[in-house]
């Protein structure tokens, strides 16, 4: 454990002139980094990681919703669509699991550390790949990985140091999942909210933003990325 | 209902908090107040264009032969999505796009994807 500095909040770092040398890099830094991460191998691994590998992401998925009520129609729509995607051979990887502009610390020079390792997981490492190249975590920017860069420098970072290169199939794929993770994320503040685990503003606010991942998911499950 | 309608109390009380308490605050209190205004903001428009939703509900569930006494539509079609009783056709599509549209216009009309979703799927 260590002490690192830098700037996390997402609105700095995409607006800021200081950070415009590191916005240039970062989607590369990122993609060597997961790699980086990917790379760990599983048996110096703390033990009792979550495994979310193959069909078990499915089935907490859906017994999420289900504890939900089943209230969304186009969270359901979904998860029908990843669980019934034919997908590329499985691998099983430490999966950073939030891995987003605003979990990451940069100073000028670029990526300086990652943070917020809760959701750490056994998975489909493209996961993380396409979780950073979800909307949400754009903050309105129109640039596709976190709202700083693009695609063909996060895949090249990430095959750089892996020597895999993800298609924008993959990467589409796990855009779903990450719309879809939103949604759950969603309906997790709201239960915090109503069950009195932790009844503050903020929470019923998220609770709220349900009808944003709906429309991510509407608009990438009938298209290609963006 | 005589006087002030709920509109415009809450257009007031939104007003208020932004131009009178956010300037007083900075920090974590100064966003918290921000995300009140917002919400305010969102039961406004629900006031206003609620009824939109329950519209097209309704008639997915004439078009679906759902009885709405049931429980809400939109749990009705999860279900049976779920349990793959419904497949998902161009009907149950365009009204899922068609609600999400109107949902989203309540909650965040600024979200950048409500944006291009209105762009392709309105005429």
């Amino acid at each position: 454990m260590s002490r690192e500095r830098g700037e996390a909040l997402p609105f700095r770092l995409l607006a800021d002139e200081c950070y415009r040398e590191a916005r240039e890099r970062l989607a590369f830094q990122c993609g060597q980094t997961l790699g980086r991460i990917h790379k760990i191998p599983l048996e110096l691994l703390p033990i009792g990681l979550a495994d979310h590998s193959g069909m078990l992401l499915f089935q907490r998925a859906q017994e999420l919703l289900d504890t939900h009520e089943n209230l969304s129609p186009v969270l359901q729509l979904g998860l029908n669509w990843l669980r019934d995607k034919p997908r590329r051979g499985p691998q099983r990887t430490l999966v950073h699991g939030d891995f987003r502009n605003g979990n990451l610390l940069v100073d000028e020079g670029g990526l300086v550390a990652v943070l917020d390792w809760e959701l750490a997981h056994l998975g489909d490492p493209i996961q993380d790949l396409g979780y950073i190249c979800a909307n949400v975590w754009r903050f309105g920017s129109p640039k596709p990985v976190g709202g700083f860069g693009d695609y063909a420098d996060l895949l090249a970072g990430y095959e750089s140091v892996t020597g895999i290169a993800p298609t924008m199939a993959d990467i589409h794929y796990w855009q779903v999942h990450a719309a879809l993770s939103w949604g759950m994320v969603c309906l997790r503040m709201l239960e915090m909210y109503r069950n009195g685990e932790d009844p503050s503003l903020e929470r019923a606010a998220v609770g709220r933003r349900l009808s944003e991942a709906e429309i991510d998911l509407l608009l990438l499950i009938e298209g290609e990325s963006d | 209902m005589s006087g002030t309608d709920s509109i415009e109390l809450l257009t007031a009380v939104r007003q208020f908090l932004r131009e009178e308490v956010l300037p007083e605050l900075d920090g974590f209190k100064a966003y918290t107040t921000r995300v009140a205004a917002n919400a305010l903001g969102i039961v406004a428009r629900e006031l206003e264009m609620g009824a939109g939703l329950a519209e097209l509900d309704t008639r997915i569930a004439c078009t679906l032969n759902l009885d709405e006494r049931a429980g809400p539509v939109t749990q009705q079609i999860a279900l049976a999505l779920r349990d793959g009783s419904m497949v998902a056709d161009e009907r149950i599509l365009s009204y899922l796009r068609q609600r999400t549209l109107h949902a989203c216009a309540i909650d965040n009309p600024k979200y950048s994807g409500l944006r291009q979703a209105r762009a392709r799927w309105t005429q």
